[in-house]
């Protein structure tokens, strides 16, 4: 088991964490994919939080669209 | 100007008085019906996550567990209009953030991360696949691993992987089991998979000796994070 050297993995770690974890107060968080310029990222890893921004967005989407 | 949270904590102990969040702006705590929230001003909502935005909310929740005890760390982005509507939020949902305080008091996270590489094709190469090995050969691997060499062959790379980090879940348990005060099911996206175990602060060296000093031995390559406050016990994961 190797210690914590790799940059890339501490970042993707750091924004799963912050991003998707912790408690929800405000009853909702408001986070789209043009929102995240973490993109930008030169990671060796891709990022979940852009899979849950994504998710986020179709989601909106849909229900934007039921309900016009 | 809007009020972004940070974190809850029972302890009414003062906000270092130099501690910075978001966008350089001076952290400070705020009371809620026998709770504190530590909070700042924030200049723009709804709030973009920037890579240095993502730090400085994850600064200040490791600030306020290292000021003493565990903080309840709060989702990214959540902003109020002012302090009085952050307070009244807060104190809307005491009771169920009291009991989850409860829940990680004294405890720190750590994860542990199982990297797969880049290549999405070939979960299995984790595992030492060989050309030619016969999927269900169980003389030399374990039934899991054909198993997962089966995923692989299959195709369902993302499932083999689900499978590989549940199995080094199931082996850190195994050797970490009385030091583990909960944990968390195994999450994979695209060449990394992880899973989240709550650990107290008086037993945080030990478990990661005996985690660092057991899978290795067992043929898994695995990376130990932390300590974190604890994102992924503090409820609506």
């Amino acid at each position: 088991m190797s210690d914590v050297d790799n940059t890339s993995l501490e970042l993707s770690d750091l924004i799963n964490r912050v991003l998707d974890k912790g408690a929800v107060i405000a009853g909702s968080v408001t986070i789209s994919v043009a929102d995240i310029d973490l993109v930008q990222l030169d990671l060796t890893i891709v990022l979940t939080a852009i899979e849950t921004a994504r998710a986020i967005e179709r989601r909106r989407r849909e229900s934007a669209e039921s309900g016009s | 100007m809007a009020t972004y949270l940070y974190c809850i904590r029972n302890d009414p102990g003062a906000v270092p008085a130099d501690l910075i969040g978001l966008d350089g702006l001076r952290v400070r705590s705020i009371y809620a019906t026998g709770l504190t929230a530590w909070v700042s001003d924030v200049v723009e909502v709804p709030v973009r996550s920037t890579l240095e935005r993502v730090k400085a909310h994850d600064a200040v929740c490791s600030a306020a567990m290292a000021a003493g005890e565990t903080p309840l760390p709060i989702r990214f982005g959540q902003t109020f209009a002012d302090d009085g509507a952050a307070a009244n939020a807060i104190a809307a949902r005491r009771p169920v953030l009291r009991e989850r305080l409860t829940r990680v008091a004294g405890c720190v996270e750590l994860r542990i991360v199982v990297s797969h590489g880049r290549d999405a094709d070939e979960p299995a190469a984790l595992l030492g696949r060989q050309p030619g090995d016969d999927p269900f050969d169980q003389t030399v691997a374990g039934r899991g691993t054909a198993f997962l060499r089966r995923l692989a062959r299959e195709g369902r790379a993302d499932l083999a992987r689900e499978v590989s980090c549940e199995e080094v879940r199931h082996a850190v348990r195994a050797v970490a089991k009385e030091l583990i005060v909960d944990q968390q099911r195994c999450e994979a996206a695209r060449g990394v998979s992880f899973f989240p175990v709550l650990v107290r602060r008086s037993d945080l060296d030990t478990c990661r000796s005996v985690i660092r000093m057991s899978l290795p031995s067992q043929g898994i390559e695995a990376t130990l994070l932390g300590p974190f406050p604890p994102y992924s016990f503090a409820g609506d994961a």
